[in-house]
């Protein structure tokens, strides 16, 4: 009787032991998913502000466009990852307007502010390529472990949920390709 | 081209007399060798002086002769290929310089020595031979060393900083120094299931490692891997990036037994010269690494 029991708590303290390292695993990644998410912020919020800028540049040569390049662009606090997605593919719809108006201002083409600005977008670009690169990185590795054997038993017992991956659609992306 | 052809043909003469020199004063140590054995009988003092006598002869006058001799093809091979060479096979890359990336175990012994400093299509690149070794004491209390890094070390000059160090080491790769940038907590897992079986990515900060290695650039990392023998190092510092192969080859290295061909020699060469090039090539794609935004 005394070694049925032994067994038993030997048993349950092994699931104990593995149900806590698997749950701690899940957190680790939760936290390393928000620090990329954070990271995704601030590229966005960087790139968001050079372009406002490059705007207003472009604005000032190009008096009767300003309609066409009214920034309808929101960035707030708590986006989720879609509408931080969606957003970044707004930016790249302005940059691509601003790259066509460019083209019939040569004088534009040589300012040097603007020569400044379009150089800080593309450092900004890199910057959120690889910010999101490495969020979706986690997530993978999250959803991974969140349906694999046994580690699932655990994630549903913690009623955890797969985590949305920030998309972009690859025929935007060739929108934000500049020729400097 | 005259003038080329008599620097070989003299080379050659001097490399006849070496070999002729160093044949004949082997003979005549081996035979006073010999002689004293016989009528004092055998001694390790005898042995030891034959020994010295015999190792410095075999070296009197070969550090000279390779040296014209890589002066008269590497030399040529290289000027042939980059812009604005600097190529000095006596000297090397300074130890310091490899140290403060912090990177690298630098064991007890550095040599070093093929000190090439040149530009390929604008893209400054500094190489040389270096040899790490690490001092044991056996259990006599003799020391010896073993060497632990022997292969070719590169360095690249960009326009643009790096925030953080970040090394890509191919996996097996030894020479790394044991120090926290390189525990697990700092090991970044690329999204390449294939460039995390090839190389383990150390780094401060996970954005900078996903920021330099872009997946154009793991893929021209991948390409450079499988077309070099050796293991392979990749360190991102400063305004700087270091390539270093563990081959276990000396290069650029003649042997003063062998003929001079110049034909086969200059193939010799340029193989690896076209190997320096195309690891440049490769890096040097990669345009918005060394341009500074």
């Amino acid at each position: 009787m005394t070694g049925v029991l032994i067994v038993v708590i030997v048993l349950v303290l092994v699931f104990a032991i593995w149900f806590i390292s698997v749950s701690n695993k899940f957190n680790t990644m939760k936290v390393k998913i928000e620090e990329a998410n954070a990271g995704i912020d601030v590229a966005l919020q960087k790139r968001y502000d050079t372009l406002t800028k490059l705007v207003d540049v472009v604005k000032g040569y190009a008096k009767h466009e300003q309609e066409t390049l009214t920034n309808v662009i929101e960035l707030r606090q708590g986006m989720s990852v879609s509408e931080k997605a969606n957003a970044s593919k707004e930016m790249d719809a302005l940059m691509g307007k601003v790259n066509v108006l460019v083209e019939n201002y040569p004088d534009l083409k040589a300012n040097t502010t603007y020569i400044e600005l379009q150089r800080s977008i593309v450092d900004c670009e890199e910057h959120l390529q690889a910010a999101r690169r490495l969020y979706n990185s986690n997530v993978t590795e999250f959803n991974k472990l969140l349906v694999v054997f046994p580690s699932s038993v655990v994630a549903g017992m913690k009623n955890l949920t797969k985590q949305d991956f920030f998309e972009v659609e690859e025929e935007k992306k060739q929108d934000v390709k500049i020729n400097l | 081209m005259e003038d080329r052809s008599k620097q070989i043909e003299e080379l050659e003469k001097r490399r006849k007399n070496l070999v002729i020199q160093k044949t004949f004063s082997i003979i005549i140590f081996t035979i006073l060798f010999i002689i004293a054995t016989y009528y004092f009988g055998f001694s390790q003092v005898f042995f030891m002086v034959y020994f010295m006598a015999v190792a410095i002869c075999l070296s009197v006058g070969v550090k000279e002769y390779k040296n014209d001799f890589k002066n008269i093809f590497v030399k040529y091979a290289l000027e042939k290929s980059f812009n604005e060479v600097i190529y000095k096979p006596e000297y090397g890359i300074a130890m310091d310089e490899i140290a403060e990336t912090n990177s690298i175990y630098l064991g007890d012994r550095y040599t070093s020595n093929d000190y090439i400093n040149a530009k390929l299509d604008g893209l400054k690149v500094e190489l040389s031979d270096i040899i790490i070794e690490e001092q044991h004491t056996d259990s006599d209390g003799h020391t010896y060393y073993s060497v632990i890094y022997k292969g070719r070390w590169m360095i690249f000059e960009f326009d643009r900083k790096f925030v953080s160090n970040v090394t890509v080491a191919e996996d097996k790769f030894r020479n790394l120094k044991n120090r926290s940038l390189f525990s697990k907590s700092n090991k970044v897992e690329m999204e390449s299931i294939e460039f995390n079986k090839m190389f383990d990515v150390y780094c401060n900060t996970e954005h900078e490692a996903f920021y330099i290695l872009t997946p154009h650039m793991q893929e021209r990392l991948k390409r450079i891997n499988d077309s070099i023998p050796g293991k392979l190092v990749f360190i991102f510092f400063n305004n700087k990036l270091h390539v270093g192969i563990n081959s276990g080859k000396d290069s650029f290295e003649p042997s003063i037994i062998k003929k001079i061909d110049e034909q086969k020699i200059m193939l010799e060469v340029n193989k690896e010269v076209n190997e320096i090039i195309s690891l440049v090539k490769e890096i040097k794609q990669d345009n918005s690494l060394f341009i500074n935004n």
